[in-house]
């Protein structure tokens, strides 16, 4: 086990290398640069642009520069937002994120896994068959679609929360439970499907078959096996929820790092885009291995290869 | 069950939703503050606050209330009124400018002196200072030399006679340049701080944060949230303060329409501000309440056409398209924002321009022409592809022409939806057959767009390059008599249009929601409302007047007459 | 512990009734055959639907009518008009078909390419499996746009391309959850037994380990294709996927989302349509399911 974590974590540096490297020849690639826009630059100072950046020396130079400069820390400036380097960008969005990420992981742990308990314990009932048209109707609507709902009905009908904004404790239900209910829907699911597929196999028969109480073989057994696929599916819906939203953040100007996957990419903002990738790759990493470690938990069985 | 249970969500919001019976105004009429305070959008994060390197909307309606310049542009008429420059001279030749200005401060205490102004105005277009404005520093003469990086800074003319005397010469006697002189470009840096910083080992390029900055506008900046807020107070140094109502300024950063207008309605914004535009999906909803409000605008959507390459490269052919667009139906039930229909490039009436009057749509001429060009059949020309960038409002103008042009000319027309920067790239490259554009004009004059179509232009997407039409323009710009410099750029015009290398589509206007309290927001072809001109309202007449019937909304009030300056009534855009 | 409860026991020696064993309990799920009828409705509707709208009313899917936009269902438009005036009903119809085929072309290759990888690399363990798992985090975090916007640079766009590039995040999710699955499942008995038995790998890994995973799988299936559809909105977006006039459900959600506070309906609508897909295939999906694994008490 110990061996395994240790060998996990040195992966790490390759898998990590790929990925910036990777992330780096795509974002290059790309057509279009950070100062193109609708009025033409002159040729001079698109030259002064380009030579602040470092973007004037060839590529390979600027990855080296780029890898050494993140070995200490330093993710480079911000093209957009020039008074700003992408650290402090990265420093002021990612706790913002990071709250919300927490709040939407604890309501979509709690709703997702209860209602997949009860559809799968009470299987073909009409519990089960409300909690998955709810589980349902989360997955068929689109957070486009229901923060805007949720904020017509709470905030401009019944004036309860605030329609947007950052602050206190009341702007963070709303973005949270948008941002929850999705990944809610599919744990649900997921969760219930798991569940299925124990109850049928052969060691919740004998638990049952020894006598053990229903509880307990529902708490012992089919929720310890039935949640290997919610596991897997949870390493990377967390490190999505913990980098942020693009959709949510936006619909509720939550001042978090989620929109730069988008806007950064668009405003070809090379070293933000940088920045956010290895910082999403950072804990995709992580919580995989994470994730791989908590099966061994979950299911005695499964052996450390 | 699904669709029941969306279907009905869907019909009880819309049915719940406020109407303009309930209270005539869009969400509440309360302010969230008190009188002395002005709760605004700015939709996005500025890139740079330094006047010189500006070059975005979101910057720029901050230095607009945080600088000031030689002149100010009357809220209502744009006209240039004194400012730091009481009065001033002009030569015979109309080329040298000479100010003089009125003692006054930085917000540090340090007097503001000619000598700021030649800091700034050299700096705009040095090279090393790598401004995407720098072209606008081109109307100095020796401007275009030094961006090139030909000449040293101090060879533009622009020179400090004494602290309070300002000489300028420019390339050219243009008729625009004082009011072109109100553009943020041209505000003054605080060469001191800038210097100070530089001693004490501070990256200068910071001096805009608000713990350094030093600004000679009304407001000044006191605090900055990234990407939530920013916060002004008024600046007691400002050489007009006594004239400055608001008290505080707080500027959110939202970027998403439909929560701006959320926001608006749960009254956390007094009024969404200029760089919030609002979806031409709602404008129709959102005329019927009395906040809402609209006003022309100097800008002009048209299509590029890429003149280079087969069929296009037939004039006909780009006149028979320009002429099977029907640009009424396409504003009255596309674009919707009462924008102003034109064939035409240049807008009517423009600092005294008369447009080419051009028919707006003529679809039998239309065919006839394609029929001229040597297409007998409308399958004998083969597809063309137009391009535009990702946008909702893009997206909508190009499918509605799309289909005018399968209809009235039987042309198969591909639409190419491209991200932003991917569109640019291939619009530099010349990569495309017809594209989209929008050109904002940044002073009243038509040489404004006119410039666009010269052989030497950048922003010249067309390939379309025409020696008499270029010459006809220089030799405008040296004409010193404005009625025949009108008919010199009036002539290049004409010239151009015969040509075809664009296709205007309409002149755009602006649409706004203003809470009933809030005054002194002019409307003006520019879309700049100075914050120093605002007030909150305590009479409140929204409360006592009945609220007007659905359908037209009433009058927009008129400004007291005591407001600075004088405040002409609000002519509102049919 | 007997070889029979193993379902690849049974395939081995009945191939066939197995299959027939399966839709024989299909039909008996009520819910799932009249899931499987939705289904063909809204296939064949959007298959047939639009050409015969057409015929009959002489409008198709970008025919406009701007004098009447965005007017609210009636009878001659039961779904109401769009900004341009185009009947909504036809755009749902065509868009549907675009969406159907896209959403479950895409969800069946994601499923099939993540099953087998995931099962591959668990079986496989060890290094290969180290190898094949990290491929999968690094094609995770490689930014998504990016590749996007290249692969249209320099592939151009085609409808072909779509499919590449919903499929290259589409099957990850299923590889990891199949591979949780199987790292379970490869320790259990009957493949420890069918092992001993000198069982080739192929055969543990295709006919015990996969068909065990069935649940999940599926399940997973009917999440990813409302991810595609949606995902494929985003692509259009882009500039790849389906242009502009011509609709997808994901797109005509998009664009009913933005005017839902005005025009209801061309989000209701629209939504509906996908909502009823989800749930027919969901329920289908389950029933596909329970009819195959003859565990099911009968």
């Amino acid at each position: 086990m110990k061996a395994y974590v240790i060998r996990r974590l040195l992966e790490l540096i390759p898998t990590a290398l790929i990925i910036i490297l990777g992330s780096f020849a795509l974002v290059r690639l790309a057509p279009g640069s950070p100062f193109s826009s609708e009025k033409e630059i002159p040729p001079e100072v698109r030259r002064q642009l380009d030579a602040k950046y470092g973007f004037d020396k060839p590529l390979p130079e600027q990855f080296v520069r780029y890898l050494g400069n993140l070995l200490v820390g330093d993710l480079g400036p911000s093209t957009k937002y020039p008074q700003r380097s992408v650290n402090e960008i990265i420093a002021d969005g990612f706790p913002v994120s990071l709250t919300l990420a927490g709040v939407a992981l604890v309501w979509s742990l709690l709703v997702g896994i209860t209602a997949g308990i009860i559809g799968a314990v009470r299987q073909n009932t009409v519990w089960d068959h409300a909690a998955m048209a709810a589980a349902l109707i989360g997955i068929s609507i689109p957070s486009f679609v229901l923060g805007p709902l949720l904020v017509l009905l709470f905030s401009l009908r019944l004036h309860l929360l605030p329609p947007a904004g950052w602050g206190d404790l009341r702007h963070v239900i709303l973005p949270g439970i948008t941002l929850g209910t999705i990944y809610a829907a599919s744990i649900a699911r997921l969760t219930r499907g798991g569940m299925l597929e124990v109850v049928r196999s052969d060691f919740i028969r004998t638990a049952r078959a020894k006598g053990l109480s229903e509880r307990l073989v529902i708490w012992r057994h089919m929720l310890k096996g039935g949640l290997l696929p919610v596991v897997s599916y949870l390493g990377p819906a967390i490190a999505s929820m913990l980098t942020g939203s693009v959709v949510v953040e936006k619909i509720f100007n939550v001042p978090g790092i989620g929109p730069y996957f988008v806007d950064a990419a668009f405003n070809r903002d090379y070293f933000l885009v940088m920045g956010i990738v290895v910082l999403y790759a950072f804990f995709l990493l992580l919580l995989n291995l994470v994730v791989d470690v908590i099966y061994g938990f979950l299911d005695p069985r499964i052996e450390y290869p | 069950m699904g669709t029941v249970a969306i279907l009905g969500i869907g019909l009880a919001l819309s049915l719940a939703g406020c109407r303009p019976e309930e209270t005539g105004f869009f969400g509440t009429t309360e302010p969230r503050h008190g009188p002395g305070e002005l709760w605004m959008n700015n939709a996005g994060e500025p890139e740079w606050l330094d006047p010189n390197k500006c070059a975005d909307g979101n910057g720029g309606e901050i230095l607009w209330n945080t600088f000031a310049g030689l002149v100010q542009a009357h809220p209502a008429t744009l006209e240039p009124l004194p400012e730091i420059a009481t009065h001033w001279e002009v030569s015979a030749d109309g080329r040298t400018y000479t100010f003089h200005l009125r003692p006054s401060e930085w917000s540090d205490g340090t007097p503001l002196t000619a000598h700021d102004f030649v800091y700034s105005f050299r700096r705009l277009v040095d090279p090393a200072t790598a401004s995407k404005y720098a072209t606008n520093g081109h109307i100095f003469r020796g401007g275009a030399a030094i961006s090139r990086g030909e000449a040293a800074p101090e060879t533009l003319t622009v020179q400090a006679l004494d602290d309070l005397t300002l000489e300028v010469t420019l390339e050219n006697p243009i008729p625009y340049f004082l009011h072109f002189l109100t553009f943020y470009s041209f505000m003054p840096i605080p060469r001191h701080l800038l210097e100070d910083l530089a001693t004490r080992g501070i990256d200068p390029e910071l001096w805009t944060r608000p713990e350094h900055v030093v600004c000679n506008g009304p407001y000044r900046m006191t605090e900055w949230t990234f990407r939530q807020r920013m916060v002004f107070e008024k600046n007691p140094r400002y050489w007009d303060a006594t004239n400055v109502r608001l008290e505080r300024v707080r500027l959110a950063m939202v970027e998403s329409y439909t929560t701006a207008l959320n926001m608006y309605a749960a009254g956390e914004f007094d009024w969404p501000g200029s760089n919030t535009s609002l979806p031409a999906e709602f404008l129709d909803e959102l005329a019927r309440y009395g906040d809402f409000h609209r006003h022309p605008y100097l800008a002009v959507y048209f299509y590029w056409i890429n003149t280079q390459a087969p069929p296009l490269d037939d004039p006909l052919v780009r006149q028979a398209l320009s002429l099977a667009i029907d640009r009424e139906a396409l504003v009255a039930h596309v674009a919707r924002g009462g924008q102003i229909p034109s064939a035409a490039l240049v807008p009517d009436g423009l600092a005294g321009y008369e447009a080419i009057p051009l028919p707006l749509f003529d679809p039998d001429r239309a065919r006839q022409l394609l029929r001229e060009a040597g297409y007998e059949r409308p399958e004998d020309l083969p597809p063309v592809t137009l391009m535009y960038n990702t946008s909702e409002g893009h997206k909508q103008v190009a499918e509605a022409i799309q289909q005018m042009w399968k209809k009235e000319l039987g042309i198969r027309v591909e639409l190419e939806n491209q991200e932003w920067k991917v569109f640019l790239a291939n619009a530099e490259q010349m990569n495309f057959q017809i594209c989209r554009m929008g050109w904002t004009g940044d002073y009243a004059d038509p040489f404004t767009f006119l410039e666009l179509l010269t052989t030497e232009c950048g922003n010249n997407h067309s390939a379309w390059s025409n020696a008499e039409y270029d010459e006809l323009l220089a030799a405008a710009n040296r004409e010193s008599d404005p009625s025949r410099r009108l008919a010199r750029l009036r002539e290049a015009e004409a010239l151009m249009l015969e040509a075809q290398p664009l296709i205007p589509l309409y002149v755009y206007t602006r649409s706004q929601l203003i809470k009933p309290y809030v005054r002194g927001i002019e409307g003006n072809h520019q879309d700049r409302h100075p914050w120093k001109h605002i007030w909150i309202d305590e009479r409140r007449p929204d409360r006592d007047r009945q609220p007007a019937p659905a359908g037209r909304p009433p009058a927009p009030p008129r400004p007291p007459a005591a407001v600075h300056p004088s405040a002409a009534a609000k002519e509102k855009a049919a | 512990m007997t070889a029979t409860a193993s379902p690849s026991a049974a395939s081995l020696v009945t191939g066939t009734s197995l299959w027939q064993d399966a839709w024989r309990r299909l039909r008996k799920n009520r819910l799932a055959v009249a899931s499987g009828v939705v289904i063909l409705f809204l296939a064949g509707a959007s298959l047939v639907g639009p050409a015969l709208i057409a015929a009959t009313w002489g409008y198709d899917y970008e025919t406009q009518d701007l004098a009447y936009g965005a007017r609210p269902p009636s009878w001659s438009h039961p779904f109401g008009t769009d900004f341009y005036g185009r009947d909504l009903l036809t755009r749902v119809l065509y868009g549907g078909r675009v969406s159907l085929t896209v959403g479950l072309l895409a969800a069946t290759v994601a499923a099939t390419i993540g099953t087998v990888y995931g099962a591959v690399a668990s079986y496989a363990g060890g290094l290969v499996d180290s190898v094949m798992m990290r491929a999968v985090d690094i094609l995770y975090a490689l930014p998504y746009m990016f590749l996007v916007i290249i692969l249209v640079t320099i592939l151009g766009k085609s409808l072909l391309l779509v499919f590449l590039a919903l499929g290259a995040v589409g099957w990850l999710l299923t590889a990891r959850i199949v591979r949780g699955q199987v790292m379970s499942l490869k320790e259990q008995d009957f493949v420890t037994a069918a092992r001993s038995l000198g069982t080739p790998a192929s055969d543990i890994i295709f006919r015990h380990l996969i068909p065990n995973t069935l649940g999940p799988v599926i399940v997973t299936f009917t999440l990813t294709v409302p991810s595609m559809i949606l995902q494929e909105a985003f692509l259009s977006f882009l500039g790849l996927g389906v242009q502009a006039p011509r609709p997808s459900l994901g797109a005509l959600i998009n664009d009913g989302a933005n005017q839902m506070l005005v025009f209801w309906w061309t989000l209701a609508f629209p939504g509906g349509v996908m909502a009823l897909m989800l749930f027919a295939l969901n329920f289908l999906g389950d029933g596909v399911r329970d009819a195959l694994d003859p565990k099911m008490k009968r």
